[in-house]
């Protein structure tokens, strides 16, 4: 193999080893350059942040508490409530599904906006439609236990703090685009709808949301 | 002129053996298999218009992303892409058609991490990493069935070379990332991680605060070390290669490796952390030279012939 053509060769692996260091790399050194690299391989979903346990590991977890409100005024707790109840324990694979870490990734950042919470919780009126009763809003608190430092658990300290609960957001299942998502899926899927006729009117889109 | 060409052949494009490269793939490729079929039951709830987030709605949560989902979304045809990823990666697990399977398991991974990013977590971030740069590499051409039926043909020395980068990479970045009190004033980063009910085994955070002063403290600044000076040891270790295993010079591998295997089977143990431990240990083997791969091959096929004679 000639030399220019060897050297086009080693331009593949060159190539690959920059993509898997260049989105480590400082900005602050480096500039534009690890973002860029970074953005254009999360095209084709490959991500180069190896955060494990950084800066921390957590100190504390926190789970989502959902209660839905019904155009009738009654409430329910949903289904992400029984982490708030089970979820000090231990955890197994089994036990563990992928919307697990939905539900990770949408308890992030409580005191600002987290577009992951927002499409969660809009799936969540979609999800909650098929079973008939469309909520007209979904409330979702915080739970969060923090860990005991080792020191004091060692004193006789509990492991796990007492639960702290707290407000996050209100969701609206009739608005924009949450309504439009469950008239799709009805459209779609209307063998996942109950045949009741007070189902459509709490999609009915002249409902306004309260608050 | 000629002192480039052999530089460049000795960092990236000499030949060699590849059955070291071959045994990578059957390690990771059955890691992405098991993690795989782990989907099954859910696929169409997870990635096709019966998933509550679907249709334009999916596309504008997830801007960024390319998926086949994207476009079919039809519940059997998002089931039957599936089952086309589950034989794609039976045939590269076990080297038949490799190239074109390790391509069609990629478009399935990449359109599942792609049509719903938020089911994936950054262990499983590796997966996708792991498939993509063996989708990229002639990883048929050892202990395969292509070169069973064509013969072995020999690999560029980058494929390893470029996996140990990765794994190089992904310690230190995250050994740099690790700059809180707990990894460098409290010293408690490892009992923290061990308590957490998201993914702990074993709810027994007074048997780690008793364990915190002697064993997890001592530990933890140990991990810490040992992640940010991976990077170090992956360059020494492709120097110590490029100039020809000299005696002189000290082979760190079973050191620096043997840590990372206890250290991620303890992590396997006592936490869930979906595939990322045996994903890791499976990319190790890429430190593996040819002969070192084909001693171990020869002693694992000789045990198993072993067995079946008696």
């Amino acid at each position: 193999m000639s030399l220019p053509l060897r050297l086009l060769h080693a331009l593949v692996p060159t190539a690959l080893a920059v993509a898997i260091v260049a989105p480590v790399l400082p900005p602050a050194y480096f500039g534009p350059i690890p973002g860029a690299v970074a953005k254009a391989l999360l095209q084709i979903s490959i991500k180069q942040t190896w955060g494990m346990y950084a800066p921390d590991p957590q100190r504390a977890q926190t789970y989502m508490e959902l209660e839905a409100l019904y155009d009738d005024g009654t409430t329910a707790m949903l289904a992400e409530t029984a982490d708030v109840e089970h979820g000090w324990g231990t955890t197994w694979a089994w036990r563990k599904t992928r919307m697990d870490i939905w539900k990770f990734y949408a308890n992030f950042h409580p005191e600002r906006r987290n577009d992951h919470r927002t499409w969660y919780l809009r799936s969540v009126c979609v999800r909650e439609a098929r079973t008939g009763h469309v909520p007209r809003k979904i409330t979702m608190h915080h739970v969060k236990r923090r860990f005991t430092p080792p020191a004091k658990v060692a004193a006789g300290a509990p492991g796990l703090g007492a639960p702290d609960r707290r407000l996050i957001t209100v969701a609206y299942c009739n608005t924009s685009p949450a309504r439009e998502m469950i008239e799709a899926d009805r459209r779609l899927h209307p063998e996942l709808y109950p045949a009741n006729p007070e189902v459509s009117e709490d999609v009915n889109p002249e409902v306004s949301p309260d608050g | 002129m000629g002192s480039l060409d052999r530089l460049l052949g000795r960092i990236w494009l000499d030949p060699e053996d590849p059955t070291a490269l071959g045994l990578v793939r059957i390690a990771v490729v059955a890691v992405l298999t098991a993690s795989l079929l782990t989907h099954t039951g859910a696929v169409a709830e997870y990635f096709s218009n019966l998933a509550p987030l679907q249709g334009e709605w999916a596309r504008e949560a997830f801007p960024s992303r390319a998926s086949v989902f994207f476009w079919i979304d039809d519940p059997w045809a998002v089931r039957a892409i599936f089952a086309v990823g589950v034989v794609a990666h039976v045939l590269w697990l076990v080297g038949r058609f490799t190239t074109a399977a390790s391509i069609v398991a990629w478009i399935v991974w990449m359109s599942m991490a792609g049509r719903s990013p938020l089911l994936y977590s950054l262990p499983d971030q590796l997966q996708m990493v792991m498939c993509t740069l063996l989708m990229l590499m002639p990883t048929g051409r050892g202990l395969s069935l292509d070169a069973r039926r064509h013969g072995p043909k020999p690999v560029p020395v980058w494929c390893r070379r470029i996996l140990m980068i990765q794994i190089g990479t992904l310690y230190t970045a995250t050994g740099f990332l690790k700059s809180g009190p707990t990894w460098h004033r409290d010293f408690t980063a490892l009992y923290f991680t061990l308590v957490n009910p998201y993914n702990r085994h074993f709810d027994a955070a007074p048997f780690f605060a008793a364990l915190q002063p002697w064993v997890l403290r001592p530990i933890t600044i140990v991990v810490l070390w040992w992640e940010i000076l991976f990077a170090a040891f992956v360059l020494l270790h492709a120097l110590r290669s490029v100039l020809g295993r000299p005696r002189w010079f000290v082979d760190l591998r079973w050191p620096m490796l043997g840590f990372g295997v206890m250290m991620h089977v303890g992590i396997q143990i006592a936490l869930y952390v979906a595939w990322f431990s045996p994903l890791v240990l499976s990319g190790y083997l890429a430190f593996l030279t040819p002969d070192e791969a084909k001693r171990l091959v020869a002693r694992v096929t000789g045990r198993i012939r072993r067995r079946t004679a008696s």
